[in-house]
């Protein structure tokens, strides 16, 4: 088991952001900073995670499970 | 360890409710005698009194179920993080006995058998912050039909104001983790109040 390499990098709102859900990896933008609550003084943050065209989910988790995700393109 | 929530209720919170206390004494004194142009003050007053508690609740159960899920295999951390705090009733609803009973439960406590059975003033305190409640719902909705039926007066109490939220100091403290985060300052985003059913 591979336990998440942990991050110095300090996420912000509307940050696009990546990470592992089960099997999947899901992609997302964060929409709030929770600060540095979780354990051991972990940041947590709200992601936004579209899961359908119509249907998107919030997740809380630390930002030691997020990696950076590219930007989306915006539309011409 | 103690929870970072709690140290920005006590400190960040506190000052803004302080402020408000400042401009309710800026204009209406501090002399025998209503004033009533004195209670729109106190209404916006227990109204934020409300969403910083809410958000201290919030941010609170937020950090417990952080450690509670720390110990667990990394993979599982967010699906079992996620599954106990999604659909949470303090993100939607007011920070009520029933919503905290309910959220904190979910983290296999038995929340107010807890809270009450430490002090003996925590029944009464937890019938105030269903008063809050009341009060709170009236303030937002402009209708005091309700609260006017058990109170008898459409101006909120504000002398009890405080009083309706002092159980937060009880000892909210996280085992300690191998790397203690003691000295690093915690700031639950402002964001959170607006999120909020205000």
């Amino acid at each position: 088991m591979t336990v998440p390499a942990k991050t110095k990098h300090r996420f912000k709102l509307g940050d696009r952001v990546r990470f592992r859900l089960g099997a999947h990896i899901v992609a997302g933008t964060v929409v709030e900073d929770l600060g540095k609550i979780g354990a051991a003084g972990e940041q947590l943050v709200r992601v936004e995670v579209p899961l359908d065209a119509t249907y998107h989910r919030e997740f809380e988790i630390s930002t030691a499970f997020l990696t950076p995700a590219p930007r989306r393109r915006a539309a011409a | 360890m103690p929870s970072l929530s709690l140290k920005y209720w006590n400190e960040t919170a506190a000052i803004a409710l302080d402020r408000m206390e400042s401009a309710h004494r800026a204009v209406g004194g501090t002399g025998r005698g209503r004033r009533y142009a004195t209670q729109q003050i106190n209404q916006s007053y227990l109204v934020l009194l409300s969403s910083h508690f809410q958000q201290f609740c919030r941010s609170l159960h937020s950090e417990a179920a952080a450690h509670l899920v720390s110990a667990i295999d990394p993979l599982l951390r967010p699906i079992v993080q996620d599954s106990l705090t999604v659909g949470r009733k303090l993100d939607q609803g007011n920070p009520n006995p029933s919503n905290l009973g309910a959220d904190f439960g979910r983290l296999g406590m038995s929340f107010w058998d807890d809270v009450t059975s430490s002090r003996k003033r925590n029944v009464a305190r937890k019938n105030n912050l269903a008063k809050m409640g009341h009060w709170r719902n009236a303030i937002a909705h402009q209708d005091f039909t309700s609260v006017t039926h058990v109170r008898g007066s459409v101006a909120a109490p504000r002398s009890r104001f405080r009083k309706f939220v002092p159980f937060a100091p009880i000892a909210v403290t996280w085992p300690e983790t191998s790397t203690p985060s003691s000295s690093r300052t915690s700031k639950p985003s402002r964001d959170r109040m607006q999120r909020g059913n205000l």
